[in-house]
């Protein structure tokens, strides 16, 4: 007579009716003289029935941004971002009241938006010094990439990976700074696209954040991680083009 | 291959992988146990999903494939956060699964009596190795050896995790139906 050991590995087969005749009457040989596995097999039997006949009611339907986001994951989209990234921006006028204007409206939305929603509070953060970097610092034409990775290594001892002018994707990189949030150890770097600021945060590397895209009083952030890094790019843009600017330093 | 083929090929897996969304996200909202971590589970595996579309071997199993990269996108996820890892033979499975006594409960009584929001209490009790079998199993529908790549095991293991798993759920969901006194004998 088979032990309660024997037929174990039998009884899932079994419970699913995926056991040959021969291993079935064995189980349920033993089951006629063991009324423990009796009740076990019976239990296992019940749990799959219920999980069966309720199967379509636990499946979820995926949220639509969720979709999207990995609709945007195909190779055709990466390959061939397809259209010219346009920025028909209207000439800034009274940049002191704009500023200002932001600074408000960046830091409310920050603290609105609290602990209950980090990624929003430090996009917040984040298009609040990208703003201030631009407004109150001289860019120049362009910059080497060489040149600012030497010197954010010079100033602040980081190790900040640059694509080459050749491969940033029409960004011009005219700057890199240590930036006031999380305690200065945000790296920012300064790009324009045309004539419109656009802003790489490279955080440091215990920081994490979620990887995904947030709109923020009219700018867009892609957060993403590289190589065990956080990285953020944020522009005054739709979440669209950012996404794809985005795809530069992927 | 022409260069045209290959890319309508690249095409149709996008297609069906992305076509897949809805059980990916189902399955990871049970691994996760929180909406956040499992989206972004999801994308994580769409990411890798393409990124290593070259590696999937055309007419095999690619459900099969999405579930073990999301398998593998969790335990990363996890490992990440400084969480231990799963060890599925740890002390705390072994006492969960050898839990003692347990009633004999009809079972058409306690499927009926089993209310969904129950259920999903009871799965997200269980220990998630053998949530996982037992969620790949009765619900997904895949088969052993299919659970076996997905969560790489060997086959006798996956078996043994879908035994104790559906014990545990109908002792959890014993206990549940009792404590609500839902059940009518």
């Amino acid at each position: 007579m088979k032990t309660c050991r024997d037929i174990e590995p039998l009884v899932t087969p079994c419970v699913d009716g995926e056991a040959n005749q021969e291993q079935e009457q064995t189980v349920r040989r033993h089951l006629d003289v063991c009324a423990p596995c009796q009740v076990d097999v019976a239990a296992q039997q019940t749990a799959r029935s219920v999980l069966s006949a309720r199967a379509s009611a636990l499946g979820e339907t995926a949220p639509a941004g969720l979709k999207i986001r990995c609709e945007s994951l195909v190779s055709s989209q990466i390959a061939h971002p397809g259209r010219r990234l346009a920025f028909p921006f209207p000439k800034r006028v009274g940049w002191p009241l704009a500023l200002a204007a932001t600074l408000v409206l960046a830091v409310a939305g920050a603290l609105a938006y609290g602990v209950a929603r980090p990624v929003e509070a430090a996009a917040a953060q984040l298009a609040l010094d990208h703003v201030k970097c631009f407004a109150l610092f001289d860019q120049p034409a362009e910059r080497r990439a060489a040149d600012v990775r030497n010197e954010l290594r010079a100033r602040h001892g980081w190790d900040i990976d640059l694509p080459d002018e050749a491969h940033a994707g029409g960004l011009r990189l005219v700057g890199g700074r240590r930036c006031i949030y999380l305690d200065g150890s945000v790296a920012h770097i300064l790009y324009k696209k045309g004539t419109e600021p656009v802003s790489l945060f490279v955080l440091p590397p215990d920081t994490t954040l979620r990887e995904g895209h947030v709109e923020v009083l009219g700018y867009s952030a892609v957060a993403f991680r590289r190589a065990g890094r956080t990285y953020v790019v944020l522009a005054h843009r739709p979440q669209a083009d950012v996404v794809m600017l985005a795809r530069v330093f992927k | 291959m022409s260069a045209h083929s290959q890319t309508e090929q690249r095409r149709l897996f996008e297609e069906e992988a992305l076509a897949l969304i809805d059980r990916l996200f189902s399955t990871a909202l049970r691994l996760a146990r929180n909406e956040a971590d499992a989206q972004d589970l999801v994308q994580e595996t769409y990411l890798r999903a393409f990124r290593a579309a070259r590696q999937f071997q055309a007419g095999t199993n690619l459900k099969a494939w999405m579930f073990t990269i999301l398998h593998n996108a969790h335990l990363n996820q996890r490992r990440n956060r400084g969480r231990s890892p799963i060890e599925s033979d740890s002390d705390v499975v072994e006492q969960a699964a050898a839990d003692p006594g347990r009633a004999l409960t009809p079972e058409e009584l306690l499927v009926r009596a089993t209310m969904d929001h129950d259920l999903q209490a009871a799965l997200n009790d269980l220990p998630e190795p053998f949530r996982e079998a037992v969620w790949l199993r009765d619900v997904e529908q895949l088969t052993y050896d299919e659970i076996a790549g997905v969560m790489q095991v060997p086959i006798g293991t996956v078996m043994s995790r879908i035994s104790r798993g559906r014990r545990l759920l109908h002792d959890g969901l014993v206990a549940r139906t009792d404590r609500f006194g839902s059940r009518t004998t």
